[in-house]
């Protein structure tokens, strides 16, 4: 896998020769997708550290890791099949399998202190899936904590880089993309759910913002 | 002399561990602030972070920094439990309702991120990568330990080996990292480094073939889960695949293993767990166990003598005689 290919190459092989052989291609639907791979290869491209490739995994790793375990269904069914219980079961240890990969490539690599930085934001992210998930926001930062969720380790990453056109080019395009348009995204459902009508309005409103921006 | 008094010169330490964990997520305040506290209060045996401070007595163990590396390896065993009790769907763990049965499965899955990402913070003040890099390979392993015994559900496609193979990941490699990490904290000499490693990984493989044969020997109220709950669940453990030499075990948990949702299978392998437990493989799984447990008992003998090494030595006899 090279940070230069393409980002359907990217996650192509990021899937194939990353993934625990006994695990399913189809396990990874929805996971690592082309926009994530799209916006990390443009921060990639503006970073110059010599170990940039491994960085560029490991926060791939990462968000796998992050993004699957938003897969594992809310409560336990009795009703599921046993092939569906059996998927739940794999997405909670694929996504543990991710994250060892992230330690373990950045360890490996001695580095800690971007390794660090991303921990931060790795809390962070989890803690904005919980007060979601609790509905213990207003809705302004609600839409906050969503945003997080989205691009939270992008963010750390460039704010790591000191990535100069981040701000002003690169992340209203990220979060629009990567939260807003976004498919099948149980946390914009769950917000919609926990929150008044008028709450798509505020979505609306601030994916706007962010489009003017 | 009991457990308790052999260590007792330590005890400062497990309680400053004990605090430490208690108080590693207080500083936020949230909702992952509540569940974390609900997972790391629950207690526990606390053995891999007893063995952190042992091992660190064969080196510098005035350095600021080994209870970190010992809150560290009980957060991460923690977290992998968390998690474990999503998959398993545990309501109880340690006589209380487990995270995902409190709230629910997401919560439980954040909270266990949330925790490993706290436990990776306390191992910062250490320099180079050794201690990361030992860590973070024995985690993963862990987690291909986890996948594998997903994959080796109801198969019967198993033997003695493969069933190592797992519990070598599963358990024993975290075990043996405690003890590796103790030492790599203290500065200890490379040698004594590698001794402490292979101790912790034979007791972590007598450790785990001793609960496989208690899943078997125990009673429901001592496990806290039904009695045969392993190969209920589709998981060939030791004393099972010993017990395979009866064809009429094989043959029954076959057939169960090929329709487990059936009624009659399932009252079949009520009384083949019974089988099993009044067989020999018991016994032999029993030996095997000893086997390992003599292993780490010759490691500790290549130790400077000193009062870390006996309670090693205690600890080891005493998990080989544990009945829970």
């Amino acid at each position: 896998m090279k940070a230069t290919q393409t980002p359907e190459e990217i996650r192509e092989s990021f899937i194939n020769t990353r993934k625990h052989n006994y695990i399913q291609y189809a396990l990874y639907e929805g996971i690592v997708t082309h926009p994530q791979i799209h916006f990390l290869k443009e921060l990639y491209d503006r970073i110059n550290h010599p170990n940039k490739e491994v960085v560029f995994e490991a926060l791939l790793h990462m968000q796998a890791s992050l993004d699957i375990h938003d897969e594992v269904d809310l409560s336990f069914e009795e009703s599921l099949t046993n092939e569906r219980l059996k998927v739940n079961q794999l997405k909670v240890l694929v996504g543990d399998y991710h994250s060892s990969m992230f330690y373990r490539l950045l360890a490996r690599s001695n580095e800690l202190s971007v390794m660090y930085h991303l921990i931060d934001s790795i809390k962070s992210v989890n803690q904005s899936k919980m007060s979601i998930l609790h509905s213990s926001l207003s809705d302004e930062d609600a839409i906050d904590a969503l945003e997080n969720i989205h691009i939270g380790l992008f963010n750390s990453l460039a704010e790591f880089f000191q990535i100069d056109s981040y701000k002003s080019k690169i992340k209203p395009q990220m979060v629009v993309q990567l939260t807003y348009e976004r498919p099948r995204n149980f946390w914009i459902e769950l917000l919609k759910e926990q929150n008044s009508v008028q709450f798509q309005e505020r979505l609306n409103q601030r994916k706007a913002l962010w489009q003017n921006n | 002399m009991k457990l308790q008094s052999a260590l007792s010169y330590i005890s400062q330490d497990i309680q400053q561990i004990e605090k430490q964990i208690k108080e590693v997520t207080r500083t936020e305040s949230s909702m992952i602030q509540v569940a974390s506290h609900h997972l790391l209060e629950a207690g526990g045996k606390r053995i891999r972070p007893v063995f952190v401070l042992l091992s660190s007595k064969f080196g510098d163990d005035s350095q600021e920094n080994i209870i970190d590396v010992a809150v560290a390896l009980e957060l991460i065993h923690m977290a992998s439990l968390v998690h474990d009790d999503v998959i398993d769907h545990s309501t109880i763990r340690r006589g209380k309702p487990t995270v995902n049965a409190k709230w629910n499965n997401k919560t439980a899955m954040y909270t266990g991120d949330y925790v490993f990402a706290r436990t990776l913070e306390l191992l910062k003040p250490f320099e180079g990568n050794r201690l990361h890099n030992l860590l973070a390979n024995a985690i993963h392993e862990l987690c291909i330990g986890e996948i594998e015994q997903i994959r080796d559900k109801y198969s019967l496609d198993q033997n003695c080996f493969t069933y190592f193979k797992r519990i070598k990941r599963k358990t024993a490699l975290l075990i043996a990292t405690s003890t590796q990490l103790g030492a790599v904290a203290a500065n200890a000499s490379e040698n004594v480094q590698q001794h402490l490693f292979r101790y912790g990984y034979y007791i972590g493989m007598s450790y785990q073939i001793i609960d496989d044969i208690l899943d078997f020997t125990a009673t429901e109220k001592q496990l806290g889960k039904p009695v045969g709950s392993d190969l209920m669940n589709g998981n060939l453990t030791l004393p099972t695949l010993l017990a395979f030499k009866d064809l009429s075990i094989y043959e029954s948990v076959k057939a169960y293993f090929n329709n487990p949702a059936n009624d009659a299978y399932s009252a079949d392998i009520n009384e083949t767990i019974i089988k099993i437990r009044e067989s020999e493989a018991i016994e032999q799984a029993y030996q095997m166990s000893r086997k390992y447990l003599d292993k780490a008992l010759h490691e500790i003998s290549f130790l400077p003598d000193q009062r870390a090494k006996k309670s090693l030595k205690q600890i080891a006899n005493y998990l080989g005689k544990r009945q829970t």
